[in-house]
C-alpha cells in the first residue's frame, strides 16, 4: 500500500505498509503495532482555545468541474462560500491509516460534533474529494459516503470528477501534490502517494488554515472553525466559551 | 541495491510514532517534519553559492553536485544557475511538497523559488520574490526558510528602520505569497510573551518546531549592519558587538503567538530539536560563547534553557556555527568557523554531551548536511561574504565525506574557487525519486538488459 499521508513506506515500515485495517480503532491497529497519526487520539496539548488567535488568509480557494455522487456536473466552487468548509483529497482505496482514512475518521468527528451545537451546525461543510477519477466514480463515491454517513444527516459531500485532466488543474490550485505509483494490469492507477492536506476554508471562497499529520485533529479543527465564526459572528462567541 | 535504489518519503511524525524502530536512521540533515525526506542515497545536493567579485561569473548561483555514487556524473557540477547578482545568498529550505526550493539573499532581501521536481537534475527559476521587506512591514535579512503546511515560515535577521536586530518571522504561501508577519517580542512589546530572564531582545536567526508539543522556537543572531560589517572591523567594536542576540523564544506553534523568553547568552544559531516521541528538547549553540544549549521541557510542562557543554576552547572563539543533530538522538555535530573542525558529541544524555571525535575539515567551516542514514556528511565553507577568512585562508569547497560512527573518510572534494563557482554555503539534497521519477542512468540500464 501507499503512505497517503507521508508517502512511500518502505523496508523497515513494512509493519505498517502492509497494513488494512481501514477505520478500525486505535486500541485495535497498536496491539498489532501500527502507530497512529495524533488525529487517532487524544491530542498531546491542549488545543488554543477558539478566537484567542488569527486564521490569516492563505490563498483563495479554487472551484473547478467536479461530479457530484448524483453524477452532476456542478463547479467545486458552487460549494463554497454558503458555509465554512472543510475540503479533503483522497482516493476511495487508500488504506494507509495514517492517509485518506485519518482524514475521513477527522471530518466525520469534527461533522459529528458540530452537529450537536445547535448554534454551529448550519455553519459547516464537509467535501471529500477523489483525486483517482478512472476508479472513484460518482456511484463509487456515493457507496463509500453512505458507508461513512450511516444513514446520518449531515452536509457531507463525496465528489469525484470526470477525468484526470479534470481533477489536475484542481490539484494544482491546491498545490495537493499526488504521484501515482503504479498501474494495475487493467491499466487504472490504484496506488498514490500524496501529502496528506486538508483545508479550511471560510464563507469568502478563502483558505485559512492547511492542516497535515500534526495537526489534523478534531479538537484543532472545531476550534479553528469556532475562531472563524467568531470573526464573523460574534454571537457564536458565547456558545464557544461553553465548550 | 544497498543504497542506490531505495528511498523513501516519510515524516516527522512517522520517524517519531515509530520512534522504537527508527534508530537506524539519521536526519537527513534538519529538514522541517512536514517535508517529505529521502532516507536512502540522495541523488545531488544544491549548494546555494555567493558569488564573488572576479570569479566566474561574480553572481549569486545555485550549484548542483551529483553526489549518487553509481552515477557516471558522480562527485562533479552538473549544473549552475546564475541568479543575476549578488544578494548575500545564505540559507534555502524546500517547501513540504518538496517540489520547490527557496533561497534568500541577506542584502538584497530578494527570494529565489527554484523549481527542483521538473528536472531534478537541473533546477529552474520559477519566481523571485522582490518586494519581501515591503509586504512584511519592513523586515530584513530572510534568512531561514522552514516548511510548514502548505507554508513557508521564514526567519528574518533585522529591519529597514535601524538595520538593527530586531525582526520578524514572516510567512508565506506555497505560492509565493505573503500571509502574515510575527514580531519577536521586546521588552518594550513582549506581545503576551514572558520574560524569564535578563533579556527580551527581539532578535531573530533559526526557527524549528516540534509539532507534538504544539511548540516553535526561534533563535537570535544580529542585524544587517552587523551582518554585512567587516568580520575584523566587527570584533574590534564593542558597540557593535554588544548588538548580538541573547535568547531563544518559545512559541505557541499554531497561534503563532510567542509564549516565553529564554536567556541564551552569546547569539544562539542553529536550533535542532530532537526526533523521537518522549524527547521534548531541542539544541543551540551560542557563537559567541561556544557552548551547546539545551532546550528542554520539564515534567510540568515549562520550557527551560541550559549551558551543557563548550565548544573547543571557548575562550579561543572557536565560532560554532552549523550544527546537526542524528534521528536517535544520540548524536549531535557541530562545525566551527575559525578553527575549521567538525565535532561530533555523544548527545545520549542530552544534559551532558560529551566531545567525541574532531577532524579539521578546511581552514574554515560552516554547513554540514549529512544523509538519513548518517553514513554521508558534506560540508561546505562559507559563512558571510565580509566574515569569510581572507587570503589562502579563505578557501571555498564542497566536501564528501563518508561516516562510519567512529571516523570520517574523505570520498571527494569540489574546489569552488578552482571552478570559478564563488563561496558555497547552504546545501540541500535532491533525489530522482521524490517526483516519481527513476535516474536516467538506470533507466538506460534496464534498456540494454531489455534488448
Amino acid at each position: 500500500m501507499t503512505a497517503a499521508a507521508l508517502l512511500i513506506i518502505q523496508s523497515s515500515f513494512a509493519t505498517i505498509a502492509t497494513a488494512d485495517e481501514g477505520l478500525e480503532t486505535k486500541s485495535g491497529l497498536e496491539r498489532q503495532g501500527v502507530y497512529l497519526a495524533p488525529g487517532w487520539g487524544k491530542l498531546s496539548f491542549t488545543a488554543p482555545s477558539a478566537g484567542s488567535y488569527e486564521l490569516p488568509i492563505i490563498d483563495t480557494a479554487a472551484g473547478g468541474e467536479v461530479l457530484t455522487s448524483a453524477g452532476k456536473l456542478i463547479d467545486l466552487a458552487d460549494l463554497l462560500g454558503e458555509k465554512i468548509s472543510i475540503l479533503s483529497f483522497i482516493y476511495r482505496t487508500c488504506d494507509d491509516v495514517n492517509g485518506c482514512p485519518l482524514s475521513t475518521m477527522v471530518l466525520n468527528t469534527v461533522g459529528n460534533k458540530i452537529s450537536e451545537q445547535p448554534l454551529l451546525k448550519d455553519k459547516l461543510r464537509l467535501l471529500t474529494l477523489s483525486f483517482d477519477p478512472r476508479s472513484d466514480t460518482p456511484d463509487v463515491m456515493r457507496e463509500y459516503g453512505a458507508s461513512i454517513l450511516a444513514g446520518r444527516d449531515m452536509d457531507w459531500h463525496f465528489l469525484t470528477t470526470e477525468s484526470d485532466a479534470k481533477i489536475q488543474p484542481i490539484l494544482d490550485s491546491y498545490q495537493q501534490s499526488v504521484v501515482a505509483d503504479g498501474v494495475s494490469e487493467d491499466g487504472v492507477a490504484r496506488k498514490f502517494s500524496h501529502l496528506l492536506r486538508v483545508y479550511l476554508i471560510d464563507q469568502q471562497h478563502r483558505v485559512r488554515n492547511i492542516y497535515s499529520l500534526s495537526f489534523l485533529h478534531p479538537d484543532i479543527l472545531i476550534n479553528d472553525i469556532k475562531t472563524l465564526l467568531m470573526g464573523d459572528a460574534p454571537v457564536i462567541e458565547d456558545e464557544a466559551e461553553k465548550q | 541495491m544497498k543504497n542506490s535504489m531505495r528511498y523513501s518519503l516519510i515524516s516527522f511524525m512517522f520517524v517519531a510514532l515509530l520512534g522504537s524502530i527508527s534508530t537506524a536512521f539519521a536526519d537527513e540533515t534538519c529538514m522541517s517534519p512536514y517535508m517529505a525526506k529521502i532516507v536512502g542515497q540522495e541523488d545531488f545536493v544544491y549548494v546555494w553559492t555567493l558569488g564573488e567579485k572576479s570569479l566566474g561569473d561574480e553572481q549569486d548561483k545555485l550549484v548542483t553536485i551529483d553526489v549518487n555514487p553509481n552515477s557516471p556524473m558522480y562527485g562533479k557540477v552538473i549544473n549552475t544557475l546564475s541568479v543575476g547578482g549578488r544578494n548575500e545568498a545564505h540559507h534555502s529550505g524546500f517547501s513540504d511538497d518538496r517540489k520547490f526550493l527557496w533561497a534568500g539573499g541577506l542584502d538584497s532581501n530578494k527570494i529565489f523559488i527554484f523549481d527542483v521536481h521538473t528536472d531534478p537534475a537541473k533546477p529552474v527559476l520559477h519566481k523571485t520574490i522582490n518586494n519581501f521587506v515591503k509586504r512584511s512591514g519592513g523586515v530584513v535579512g530572510p534568512h531561514t526558510f522552514y516548511a510548514l503546511a502548505g507554508r513557508m515560515m521564514i526567519t528574518g535577521l533585522s529591519n529597514n528602520a535601524d538595520h538593527g536586530g530586531r525582526t520578524a518571522l514572516v510567512e508565506y504561501s506555497n505560492k509565493g505569497e505573503y500571509i502574515a508577519t510575527h514580531w519577536h517580542p521586546t521588552d518594550q512589546d513582549l506581545r503576551g510573551a514572558t520574560k524569564s530572564g535578563n533579556f527580551a531582545d527581539g532578535y531573530g536567526y533559526d526557527v524549528r518546531v516540534l509539532p507534538r508539543r504544539n511548540a516553535m522556537f526561534t533563535s537570535s543572531f544580529t542585524g544587517w549592519t552587523n551582518y554585512m560589517m567587516d568580520f575584523g572591523t566587527l570584533l574590534g567594536d564593542p558597540e557593535a558587538m554588544k548588538r548580538f542576540g541573547n535568547t531563544v523564544v518559545k512559541w505557541d506553534l499554531h497561534t503563532r503567538k510567542p509564549q516565553k523568553v529564554l536567556d541564551v547568552p552569546g547569539a544562539p544559531l542553529e536550533i535542532r530539536c530532537a526526533w523521537q516521541p518522549n524527547h521534548n528538547y531541542c539544541f543551540t549553540t551560542t557563537a559567541l560563547t561556544s557552548q551547546i544549549w539545551l532546550i528542554y521541557e520539564d515534567g510540568d510542562g515549562e520550557w527551560h534553557a541550559k549551558a551543557v557543554a563548550d565548544i573547543g576552547d571557548p575562550s579561543k572563539v572557536p565560532l560554532p556555527v552549523d550544527i546537526s543533530i542524528s534521528s536517535d538522538d544520540k548524536g549531535l555535530w557541530v562545525q566551527t568557523f575559525m578553527d575549521g573542525k567538525a565535532r561530533y558529541f555523544d548527545i545520549s544524555d542530552p544534559f551532558a554531551p560529551k566531545q567525541t571525535y574532531e577532524e579539521t575539515i578546511g581552514s574554515q567551516l560552516n554547513m554540514i548536511s549529512q544523509s538519513w542514514d548518517g553514513k554521508r556528511a558534506y560540508f561546505t565553507s562559507s559563512l558571510l561574504n565580509n566574515w569569510d577568512k581572507k587570503g589562502d585562508d579563505d578557501q571555498q569547497f564542497f566536501k564528501s565525506y563518508a561516516w562510519d560512527g567512529s571516523n570520517l573518510k574523505h570520498e571527494f572534494t569540489i574546489d569552488f574557487k578552482a571552478e570559478k563557482l564563488g563561496s558555497a554555503h547552504q546545501m540541500r539534497f535532491g533525489a530522482y525519486g521524490l517526483y516519481g521519477m527513476k535516474r536516467p542512468y538506470e533507466k538506460k540500464a534496464e534498456l540494454a538488459a531489455a534488448q
